[in-house]
């Protein structure tokens, strides 16, 4: 009884790493932990705006680091609430029988190295626009070869990372 | 208190059977079974249809 499945269906399921079906009861789960983690950020934004605002009426100089501090309190602040939920009701779990358990290694695989190479390019490109050793243009930094290095060390970190917690989700069931 | 294992159970079917026949994860079946989650009135038509019964005797308490 599998249907196809919706381009928001599989926006939702990638960004929770969601693998499987998404039924009512994970699709209720996901919704309360969207619903939390919009009012943690919404909460977030008041109380920093306001901080910022008195912060500013002192000295300017002081919001120099605000976009930045605000980047990483978004990111392993609503980021890793929401991971950690997912990870503690088993949403991303993936059961498979052992028939088909090698077949679905095999596919995890690729997608981790697919993934990795999508991220890896943004990276490289990236850091070429940031121009993190000073050399230049953006297009003298991206054959430059300590970015390609740089690139290429942080796609293999980040497609072995994937690779593993990908791995963790996935189940073997009689 | 429903009586989704008695009859699943019942049929020799595992969780994961019933779960791919009615289109949802098996872990769903193992919360409706445990009463941890209350389906919807949909999915309770689609386990009454696939376990071969209606939602009263699959759901009503005497």
């Amino acid at each position: 009884m599998k249907s196809k499945e919706s381009v928001s269906v599989k926006l939702i399921k990638h960004f929770y790493g969601i693998d499987g079906e998404l039924d009512e009861y994970r699709r209720s789960e996901l919704n309360c932990i969207g619903n939390n983690a919009f009012i943690i950020l919404f909460v977030y934004t008041l109380v920093s705006s306001g901080i910022m605002i008195l912060v500013g009426n002192i000295n300017i100089k002081y919001l120099e680091y605000y976009p930045m501090v605000n980047l990483v309190a978004v990111i392993f602040g609503v980021g890793m609430y929401i991971i950690f939920q997912v990870e503690k009701l088993k949403l991303s779990t993936k059961e498979v029988t052992s028939k088909n358990y090698n077949g679905e290694r095999r596919k995890l695989i690729r997608r981790s190295i697919k993934t990795a190479l999508f991220i890896t390019v943004i990276y490289y490109v990236l850091i070429s626009f940031v121009d993190m050793n000073g050399s230049g243009s953006f297009y003298s930094n991206l054959i430059d070869w300590r970015n390609i290095i740089n690139a290429v060390l942080f796609g293999i970190i980040f497609g072995s990372f994937t690779t593993v917690i990908n791995y963790s989700h996935l189940k073997k069931i009689q | 208190m429903n009586r989704v294992k008695e009859y699943r159970t019942n049929l020799k079917i595992s969780q994961m059977t019933l779960a791919s026949e009615i289109g949802v994860a098996r872990q769903t079946i193992n919360m409706i079974e445990n009463n941890k989650y209350n389906p919807s009135l949909d999915l309770c038509i689609k386990l009454a249809k696939a376990l071969g019964t209606d939602l009263n005797h699959l759901f009503w308490e005497d």
